[in-house]
């Protein structure tokens, strides 16, 4: 079988974990034609290779690195990958994107995709040097954290320009949110698709390429990506975010009530200045870095000089992390930001789970609902940053009662704990809830509980009305919808705003280029831009509308692929916080989640049944999906669906309203 | 006398040369009113940054006393005691 498009790299290799055996094939069109890359050819896959029977954790389920048709392109921010599987954290559909080298070089190496299955008796890390693929032994490397197992590979194989994607400790122990860390420094962190790693004891993949990629038309993208590389430099967004990257947000999130406090039950932390981007760069920037094309350089490196600290050296301390391991926990101290997030790059460790299952314990120990026996002498009070680090350590070796009970995740540690806890955890489907409250800004409430790897700001990443850019809005919408649109708090439109960034950020996503970089921030691509750049790249007979297709096709089969798990609309819900308590701060203040407003109106324009929020056969026949429809009706019909939600594992949400300790 | 403290971020800051300021007024100001003074007052790359063709820029994000101000709210009379934020264009998450 040979593959007819240019712009991939062509093939894709399967590697059984098991036998040890490699296998080279020509990529399917029919994966690009219909799933185009990245996470569309992952559920693709996963759909039809990982019944709802696979356990996370075991040898049924598979492990999808997946590259697009512009990722190692001459487009704007073109590094972009992504890893699917079925997630150990949520037992539904999970992916995880990351930037940095890794996916360029996989292409370059001549590989678009690569499906783990099975599982190895003994750790293994695979060698890709183009044409050379090779499983080899990783006793050597098993145990270390991800940094330095990178230096070792580099080491081993003669060749500081490898590049990897790696799990830490946290992986290798099963931790359920650990994710995965690519060369240089990046994160594919959530869903905790390291953990999948880790169970099928493959420690990462080590990958050098030096073959080209073959463009349709060369010229044409190479003229259309130096415009829209001109477009984003130019744009309004542009310097601000390149000075501080997404830290600058800390700031602007508190006069708008966004930044969740002391696990969201504050929107604005009172201490937020030691914690700003301003005061980061200000006292610990080293230099700014860049991923694989990128005009932006959004990342920075950072270090710390003195104190108790000292020595301590991170990148990518993104505006997630200064919440989840800052305000969430309420620590103000800096220094002790920047040391757990590199552990929790050197651990493999989500910051976002990782911090919110902290904030987690500390409530509960607020609410006197620990024994004094399960803490070890742990202090949990508000702000205790050393037991924060002692717990990424504790977690991601899952060391003592706490450490392994919360390596499992809020979510999971209130269904085993009991005793009330599971009113503080803050999660949809298992999902930790990022640093986005959704009573400050209504579209990402619903964001939250429509984003197929539960809670997610980054599914359907809606910006536009984080604080109102009319001039963005109009651009893409059109000045009908102005004022509501990008009135952060008002509801309308915000159905229309979520389901097509969920469509568009498919495409991107299974593209390979970057959301922060050109896409959704400084929105200077999107459906024609990318239609353009893909027919350009590819020779597929594509268009915006035909992109549009694929995008909803892509959102479709993997809310149906978590029906196959049990996920109707029931689980479409925040919890309690966000829909019951009015925001106590800034512009939100008094303000609460509106989902039974938005949640209908998004059902309806997506197609889906209002009662259970699935896709219609109507729906699925138009995306060409009528037999996997009747798939998911016969797994509903025989009850292969309620048994699967048995294993989902995690405490439900809880919905209804607790007094708040004032 | 009116006392207004207007605290900058991001790139504002840079550009101010300041963090905050605390301004005083005599007469009844507006916002626009105040962002023009400040314009006038601090370095171009400010100026830059706060209009777009002698217009407030859209992209300037204004929060009085911790509440959103938009466009047509630009004619607000500063009250003593008011806290002005300014943030330039920036998003995302």
């Amino acid at each position: 079988m040979t593959f007819d498009y240019d712009g991939y790299a062509g093939a894709y290799l399967r590697v059984d974990l098991s036998t040890g055996q490699i296998q080279k094939h020509s990529l399917p069109s029919e994966w690009v034609e219909n799933y185009l890359g990245g996470n569309g050819i992952g559920i693709k896959i996963l759909w039809d290779e990982v019944p709802e029977t696979a356990n996370p954790l075991g040898p049924d389920n598979k492990l999808i690195v997946a590259t697009g048709p512009l990722c190692g392109s001459p487009m704007p921010n073109s590094g972009r990958m992504e890893f699917i599987g079925k997630s150990p954290l949520t037992g539904i559909y999970g992916d995880a994107n990351a930037g940095g080298q890794f996916g360029p070089e996989l292409k370059f190496s001549g590989y678009d995709v690569i499906i783990f299955e099975g599982q190895a008796s003994e750790p293994v890390y695979l060698y890709i040097n183009n044409d050379q693929v090779e499983l080899r032994s990783a006793r050597d490397i098993w145990g270390l954290g991800t940094y330095a197992a990178e230096t070792r590979l580099q080491t081993i194989h003669c060749d500081p320009a490898l590049k990897t994607a790696l799990i830490g400790p946290a992986g290798e122990n099963l931790v359920r949110f650990a994710g995965i860390q690519v060369t240089y420094r990046r994160s594919a962190a959530r869903c905790g698709l390291g953990a999948v790693m880790g169970s099928k004891k493959l420690k990462g993949v080590a990958v050098r390429g030096t073959k080209g990629i073959h463009f349709k038309k060369p010229k044409v993208l190479e003229s259309f990506s130096l415009q829209m590389h001109k477009n984003i430099r130019r744009n309004e967004f542009f310097p601000g975010i390149q000075k501080y990257g997404t830290s600058g947000l800390v700031a602007l999130m508190q006069p708008i009530g966004r930044f969740p406090t002391q696990n969201f039950r504050q929107g604005h932390f009172e201490e937020y200045e030691a914690i700003s981007g301003e005061t980061l760069r200000e006292a610990h920037l080293v230099r700014d870095i860049a991923c694989f094309n990128c005009p932006l350089g959004c990342d920075k490196m950072y270090s710390v000089e003195e104190g108790e600290f000292a020595g301590c050296q991170t990148s990518s301390v993104e505006y997630e992390t200064l919440n989840s391991l800052g305000a969430r926990i309420c620590n103000r101290n800096l220094e002790a930001l920047l040391k757990a997030n590199e552990m929790c790059d050197d651990l493999g460790l989500d910051s976002i789970s990782a911090g919110n299952a902290i904030s987690f314990a500390m409530e509960l120990a607020e609410l006197g609902i620990w024994k004094e026996s399960e803490l070890n002498g742990l202090d949990l009070s508000w702000g205790n940053y050393h037991t924060a680090i002692q717990l990424l350590h504790d977690m991601s070796y899952r060391q003592g009662f706490l450490g392994d009970l919360l390596a499992d995740g809020a979510a999971r540690a209130a269904r085993w704990l009991g005793r009330n806890s599971e009113r503080y955890a803050m999660h949809v489907k298992g999902q930790d809830i990022p640093a986005q409250d959704g009573r400050a800004q209504q579209s990402m409430g619903l964001a939250h509980v429509t984003s197929s790897r539960g809670a997610d700001h980054l599914k359907a990443f809606p910006t536009i009305d984080e604080t109102g850019y009319p001039s963005e809005a109009v651009r893409r919408y059109g000045e009908q919808y102005l004022p509501d649109l990008v009135n952060p708090l008002a509801t309308r439109y915000k159905a229309m705003l979520v389901k097509d960034g969920e469509d568009f950020g498919a495409i991107v996503d299974s593209s390979g280029n970057c959301k922060s970089g050109g896409t959704f921030v400084m929105a200077e691509i999107y459906w024609q831009e990318q239609a353009d750049a893909i027919a350009a790249a590819t020779s597929m007979d594509i268009d915006a509308q035909k992109l549009r297709q694929i995008g909803e096709r892509i959102y479709n089969l993997q809310r149906c692929y978590n029906a196959l798990h049990g996920i109707t609309s029931s689980d479409d819900v925040l919890p309690w916080r966000f829909t019951k308590v009015p925001s106590p701060s800034g512009n939100a203040r008094g303000s609460v989640c509106h989902l039974e407003i938005m949640l209908p109106e998004y059902y309806a324009i997506r197609g889906w049944n209002p009662d259970d929020g699935l896709p219609t056969l109507k729906t699925m026949q138009r995306l060409g999906l009528e037999a996997e429809y009747q798939r998911m009706e016969h797994a509903i019909a025989c009850g292969a669906t309620k048994a699967a939600r048995m294993f989902l594992g995690w405490a439900a949400p809880y919905t209804e309203k607790v007094e708040e300790i004032t | 006398m009116t006392t207004v403290k207007v605290r900058f971020f991001n790139l504002l800051a840079v550009h101010a040369g300041n963090k905050s300021r605390i301004f005083e007024f005599t007469e009844e100001t507006t916002v626009a009113q105040m962002l023009a003074q400040m314009a006038n007052e601090f370095p171009p790359a400010f100026r830059d940054m706060v209009y777009q063709q002698d217009k407030i820029s859209p992209h300037l994000r204004i929060f009085l006393n911790e509440r959103l101000l938009y466009e047509k709210e630009f004619d607000t009379v500063l009250e003593d005691g008011d806290s002005l934020m300014l943030f330039p264009a920036i998003a995302g998450g």
